[in-house]
């Protein structure tokens, strides 16, 4: 008995340390990639460090004041809102206008939907470099409205600072495009067909329909997509291979102007600082809006 | 059941042990060294900026004649190479031999990963020009080797082809900047895209502004300093002068090619090695660029029918009857003082800094034009218009060694001549190259003499 229960002792002993040891292998690493990383940035936030020198000094909160008073950071604050206003804004309303195309069950639909959703299967660096040729000014685009006799429609789109601007918001709504089409695509298939067929019944069609019923059941839907549309806060590959932040400055989103604190001007104090606030103002960003769209959510 | 549970206890035992054994094997393949073999061929990693082979041809004449080194060269993209060796750096990553240009030599020797050549065969070379020895040393010792470097404005290839068509002179040497500006005006009218940059990358309009204008950056920022010459970064340091009173002629000249339509409408969409091979396709006029540009492949290759290169040197505003001009050093070459294989890195250096190899590489290159005096410099074809015009012009050089802002100086400035481009005023864009000089002028470190 006393031999059974010390084998059964050592037993759960064995497993217990297994189960540490295959815990402690992965918190590990996740601590080395993901949580120091994170605390070094926070100190260093708090110095002038270069990113490569052996000495610096502790500034204090100085790299968090700056951050709101440098005029770079704050004009692509500008940039970075106005982008990411735009997609959020101008993807939400053209994913759920597809889907509510789409959910008809007309023909060609499934077509459709694997079309839409295929640009999120390459890597949007890719894309961007296939873009730019098509978009410079002896690119793709301008050579066939030159052709199609519209060449007073042709310009140097990446180069002029506001056509420059609105190509990325073009591109990141095109890539992006697939995935909120699926997620309002679920949010329509799951609402119960006798609910429309109710609403239906006491004469709500078309925009009322809408309106009343299917945004309120689809708003779950709705907070994620916008949720996702905040995430272009930290828009940086886009940017960085069309366009640089140019011209004039007039794409540097502050990702972009982050990296250039970093790596070009030696300021890597500043940068950590700088991806501190701004992570901030992302968070408070989606918990306002996460709060005000669930605010919203009907559950049938 | 006794048998049973020993039998558990070694299936748990075993799937411990097993555990531990993938995981001592991943820690041994995760940290195990890239080091040397003890014996047998020698590998010596080299970082430069050239991507597209062009140091191939010299370094296989290296390997040839020492036969148990092995070069492993790593290209890496100009306009992110010095954040990439910053990063390096900061990770302890430096390979053995490495290129880089004489601010990123200072941060190197700052930070104890720049060997001390003081004694080395190669630097006996610099003995023939004091001033660019007095400009590489540093408290009595010098840390690198000009490899790429020399006098004289930037040089504005040109298509011999088209300035035939339009009956410009093919051998064009203009000796004002008028008569460049005529010449724009009749290929532009023609309908031919005049000036190409590759403006999309900063560098290539900073460096356009700031070594196409040289003699009126020094004349401004002389007159700054009560008509006595001081190199420019200097001035800016000591608050003697501001960028834009250096930079000003530069940007309005800027700005006028681009109201009259001079500049291609291509340049803004194009980074430099685009607007390269658009140009060696025979797509515009005017190119100015560096002296690396006839050694290039898209050169080399070019079709005779689309492009016969020719060469000028930007005609200058002269300061009281004279001209002035920097000499720069492009492309350094440097030992990491804590490489792995650190004799062979220093073999390498004496080797590529020996006066045969260097006159070899310049040749093959098609450079023509080295800092120190060289036998066996041959006078390349395409340079002979832009020499006898800097002969011409002959300038008084200054070699600049002050420190600009971290980073390039080119990539930096050029930010605000690519705003002129984009429609920006001169007057904004000048101040705001002033501001992000006071900006960013805490940073400067200047090495000790």
């Amino acid at each position: 008995m006393s031999g059974r229960a010390r084998s059964w002792k050592s037993l759960e002993k064995r497993e217990f340390t297994l189960a540490l040891v295959s815990v402690l292998i992965p918190f590990t690493l996740f601590f080395i990639v993901v949580y120091f990383p994170q605390l070094t940035n926070l100190f260093f936030s708090f110095t002038n460090w270069d990113g490569y020198s052996r000495e610096f000094r502790m500034v204090g909160l100085a790299n968090f004041r700056k951050f709101f008073t440098y005029q770079p950071i704050l004009s692509a604050m500008g940039n970075t809102f106005l982008f990411t206003g735009c997609v959020t804004v101008l993807g939400a309303v053209t994913q759920l206008g597809m889907a509510l195309v789409l959910s008809r069950g007309l023909r060609g639909s499934s077509f459709f939907k694997a079309a839409f959703y295929l640009p999120l299967l390459f890597s949007w660096v890719v894309l961007a470099v296939i873009w730019n040729s098509i978009l410079r000014n002896n690119g793709l685009l301008n050579s066939f409205l030159r052709t199609a006799g519209l060449a007073m429609l042709a310009r140097d789109w990446l180069a002029t600072p506001g056509t420059a601007m609105g190509s990325l918001i073009f591109l990141n709504t095109w890539c992006g495009f697939g995935y909120g089409l699926i997620i309002f695509l679920a949010g329509l298939n799951s609402i119960p067909p006798e609910v429309r067929e109710a609403a239906a019944i006491d004469g709500a069609r078309g925009l009322t329909e809408f309106r009343h019923v299917t945004l309120p059941l689809i708003m779950y839907s709705l907070t994620i997509d916008l949720f996702l549309g905040i995430g272009t806060l930290n828009i940086f590959d886009l940017v960085f291979v069309m366009t640089g932040g140019g011209p004039a400055g007039a794409t540097r989103t502050v990702a972009l102007a982050i990296y250039e604190e970093a790596f070009r001007y030696e300021r890597v104090g500043f940068a950590c600082a700088s991806s501190l606030v701004f992570m901030a103002i992302v968070g408070v960003l989606s918990f306002l809006q996460v709060r005000t769209t669930r605010s919203q959510e009907v559950q049938y | 059941m006794v048998g049973k549970l020993e039998s558990m206890e070694d299936v748990m035992g075993k799937r411990l042990t097993t555990v531990l054994v993938l995981l001592a094997a991943a820690c041994a393949l995760l940290f195990a060294g890239g080091g040397q073999e003890k014996t047998g061929p020698v590998k010596v990693s080299y970082m430069t900026w050239y991507t597209q082979g062009e140091e191939k041809q010299l370094l296989d004449k290296f390997m040839q004649e020492n036969p148990k080194v092995t070069v492993e060269v790593e290209g890496v993209d100009g306009s992110k190479y010095g954040e990439i060796l910053k990063m390096r750096m900061t990770a302890g990553d430096l390979p053995d031999f490495i290129t880089c240009k004489q601010n990123f030599v200072e941060m190197l020797m700052r930070e104890g990963w720049a060997l001390d050549l003081t004694g080395e065969p190669s630097v006996k070379l610099l003995d023939r020009a004091p001033a660019v020895k007095e400009a590489l040393t540093y408290r009595g010792k010098i840390y690198s080797f000009p490899h790429e470097a020399g006098v004289g404005y930037g040089q504005m290839y040109y298509n011999k082809l088209i300035f035939k068509k339009l009956g410009l002179p093919v051998t064009f040497a203009p000796k004002s900047i008028d008569e460049v500006e005529a010449a724009l005006d009749v290929i532009a009218k023609a309908g031919v895209e005049p000036v190409l940059f590759g403006a999309k990358d900063f560098w290539v309009t900073g460096f356009f502004t700031l070594r196409w204008f040289e003699s009126s950056l020094y004349g401004a920022i002389a007159a700054k300093n009560g008509g006595k010459l001081i190199e420019p970064n200097a001035a800016y340091y000591n608050g003697i002068a501001k960028p834009s009173d250096g930079l000003r002629f530069a940007f309005e000249t800027l700005k006028k090619w681009q109201d009259r339509g001079w500049v291609s409408k291509n340049s803004l969409s194009m980074t430099w090695p685009e607007s390269f091979a658009y140009f060696a396709a025979g797509n515009a006029a005017v190119f100015p660029q560096g002296s690396w540009v006839p050694g290039m492949d898209e050169t080399k290759n070019a079709d005779p029918a689309v492009l016969d290169l020719g060469c000028f040197s930007m005609p200058q505003k002269s300061v009281d009857g004279k001209n002035y001009a920097s000499g720069y050093v492009d492309k350094m070459l440097m030992v990491n003082a804590k490489a792995k294989q650190l004799g062979g890195a220093k073999n390498l250096l004496n080797w590529m800094a020996s006066e045969p190899n260097l006159v070899y590489y310049l040749n093959y290159r098609k450079m023509g034009n080295f800092i120190l005096p060289l036998s066996g410099l041959t006078p390349q074809p395409v340079f002979a218009d832009y020499a006898a015009s800097l002969k011409a012009l002959n300038p008084v050089t200054i070699l600049t060694v002050f420190p600009n802002v971290p980073g390039d100086e080119h990539t930096n400035l050029g930010q605000f001549s690519q705003a002129v481009l984009a429609g920006k005023s001169v007057n904004e864009a000048l101040a705001n190259a002033d501001a992000f000089y006071l900006e960013h002028k805490p940073e400067i470190k200047i090495p000790e003499r």
